[in-house]
């Protein structure tokens, strides 16, 4: 891993499009600005585990648990 | 998945294929017979891989997705209306036990064949809320 040193206000550069800026820290927390392409997906790593998780337990739909629901639920939207 | 084959299929690609679950880009989204509240998204390249897929507004009728102009350009749409929103199911044994993710939902562009898993920033849902609450349970049960 790079590890660099910024002070508040100070940026780094990703590429030439990248820019991630130190706006404040305060104990043990950081607050950071990012300006990047609207294409480039940011996430906070912690929800996005999250979500691997919950779509690997997800995957893999059993018949007889699927059937189970559908009885429970049937048609009432219509 | 055998059981559920009907004619009602789309054929839909992610581009991104689904968090965690990358490999996989292309899925048949599925009617599920006598049901409108669920779909089922079948991957094409492994039988194993296939989703649940709960339409919302029925269950969390409170719920919203804020949509960016970009993925709606990603999904070829001309504006939001193209698309359709659905949540992933984790199924349980239990059916009260059964959640949707409404942090990380499936986008689906029907009519391009397009799909994405986008995720919620600043937004307090989380990767299981319940399906069936306890109340609902009362009414249901």
């Amino acid at each position: 891993m790079l590890v660099l040193e910024r002070k508040i206000k100070e940026s780094l550069m990703i590429g030439d499009d990248i820019k991630i800026t130190i706006l404040e820290v305060q104990g043990n927390s950081v607050k950071i600005g990012i300006e990047a392409p609207k294409n480039v997906l940011i996430y906070r790593e912690e929800i996005f585990e999250a979500i691997k998780q919950e779509n690997i337990a997800a995957s893999g739909v059993k018949q007889d648990k699927l059937e189970k629901l559908l009885k429970k639920t049937g048609n009432k939207e219509e | 998945m055998a059981g559920l084959q009907n004619n009602n299929q789309l054929k839909i690609k992610f581009t991104e294929g689904l968090l965690g679950l990358d490999n996989f880009k292309n899925y048949v989204l599925k009617e599920v017979p006598d049901n409108s509240f669920f779909k089922i998204l079948q991957s094409e390249e492994e039988e194993e891989i296939s989703f649940l897929l709960l339409s919302p507004q029925g269950v969390f009728p409170q719920y919203r997705v804020e949509v960016s102009p970009e993925i709606v350009k990603e999904l070829e749409g001309d504006s939001i209306e193209d698309l359709s929103l659905y949540c992933v199911v984790t199924l349980a044994d239990k059916w009260e036990d059964i959640t949707a993710n409404l942090i990380g939902p499936v986008l689906i562009n029907e009519k391009k064949g397009l799909g994405k898993q986008v995720v919620l920033e600043n937004t307090e849902y989380k990767t299981k809320h319940y399906v069936f609450p306890p109340q609902g349970k009362v009414e249901c049960g």
